[in-house]
């Protein structure tokens, strides 16, 4: 059942989520949650411009 | 806008953030970073740094393991499944060993579907040891091994050793010796499994009238052709990947020649059926230092050994084996 809930999981958001995960964040929005942050980090590539053109900020 | 929203607005812009200790750093193109923006950058500071270092601690996670009981101040069970990969065949004996015991079940690559099963012993050991070490780096360790994953934890302990690791237990359940798998024995234990369900349909022809004879015959006949004419089930993409990680588990068993282990082996038997002289569970005595032998109930078979209703005496059996190999490893009193 798990395994099943975990194949849909990545089908239906394209994140690869460990079967971990399912225990470790037991709750809807816990495993939300994670979904976003794989997501993001799957996501994450570099600046679209060149480096010279860009501003760096520290808040 | 949650700040996953959030983030992803801003990397449409071409925006990127990241998180520098307590700092929040950004870099923009020239102009893109409106003063509105940056704002709300300020206000949300502390929310998307968590959410960034949150990201990048689960980009690192080692995924092989499964937390299946992890409270407890006891050293952790790492708990190697069955040639399928299928780590809740622990779950009944997790729950059985209680609040204080952590238990951790190892996945091996391929069940999840997004990489190739391992197809040597060693390198699955070997995966699996830098996820132990890497998850739980200073503690001692307990290591079990179920069935065919007997094998595997016998060398997960291996190596974890030769690589300083401490120890305290390690169990394998109804794991036969690696030589099992290969063609010639699997062939004999096939012929031998026929020959016992010939002898078993013997025997209950036997015990029966010729009535009661035919009736038996008409029954299998019946039941043969219920099989062969049953429709095929729909395919089972989870079962598809566990068939696939089982084939390549069992190619490494086959070629896998266990290297001695320096400590002790704990061999858990269904049943003292299994105590016979060339009983392919006892042979792990070769290429151990040591070994031991807990015995389950007469009623107990492999398959059924970590599940009701016998988990309950083989986690009494796991829990004095594990005690008793804590108190011999705590130091003397002067």
């Amino acid at each position: 059942m798990a395994m099943k809930a975990l194949s849909r999981i990545r089908d239906a958001f394209e994140v690869d989520l460990p079967l971990g995960n399912l225990f470790e964040h037991p709750t809807i929005a816990g495993l939300a949650e994670v979904i976003d942050q794989l997501a993001w980090v799957a996501n994450a590539n570099p600046p679209a411009s060149d480096a010279a053109e860009r501003e760096e900020f520290a808040l | 806008m949650i700040v996953s929203a959030f983030l992803q607005e801003l990397r449409s812009r071409d925006i990127r953030v990241w998180a520098d200790g307590d700092q929040l750093r950004c870099t923009a193109p020239a102009g893109g970073l409106t003063p509105e923006l940056r704002d709300q950058l300020r206000e949300r500071k502390t929310d998307i740094v968590q959410f960034l270092r949150s990201a990048q601690t689960l980009a690192l996670q080692q995924r092989a393991i499964v937390p299946l009981q992890p409270q407890g101040t006891r050293a952790p069970i790492f708990g190697v499944p069955g040639h399928n990969g299928d780590v809740f065949c622990y779950r009944f004996l997790a729950q059985q060993l209680g609040d204080d015991q952590p238990f951790f079940g190892l996945q091996p690559p391929g069940v999840d579907g997004q990489r190739e099963p391992l197809t040597s012993i060693e390198d699955l050991a070997a995966y699996f040891a830098a996820q132990i070490l890497a998850y739980r780096p200073d503690t001692p360790y307990v290591i079990t091994g179920y069935c065919a994953g007997g094998t595997i934890a016998f060398e997960l302990a291996r190596q974890l050793l030769e690589q300083g690791a401490t120890i305290h237990f390690v169990a394998l359940f109804t794991s036969p010796y690696p030589t099992v798998y290969r063609p010639g024995s699997q062939l004999r234990q096939r012929v031998a499994d026929k020959v016992e369900r010939v002898n078993a349909h013997a025997r209950a022809l036997l015990s029966r009238s010729n009535g009661e004879r035919r009736e038996y015959i008409a029954q299998r006949l019946r039941d043969w052709k219920a099989r062969r004419n049953a429709p095929p089930a729909a395919p089972d993409p989870v079962e598809a990947l566990r068939a696939k990680v089982q084939a390549a588990t069992i190619v490494g068993l086959r070629r896998y020649a266990p290297r001695h282990f320096d400590g002790r082996l704990s061999l858990f038997l269904p049943n003292k059926g299994w105590l016979h002289t060339g009983s392919p569970m006892l042979r792990w005595r070769r290429v151990a230092r040591e070994t031991e032998q807990y015995v389950g109930p007469d009623s107990c078979h492999g398959d059924l050994m970590l599940l009701e209703p016998h988990v309950p005496v083989i986690a009494d059996l796991f829990r004095g084996g594990r005690d008793a190999a804590e108190r011999q490893l705590l130091p003397s009193p002067l």
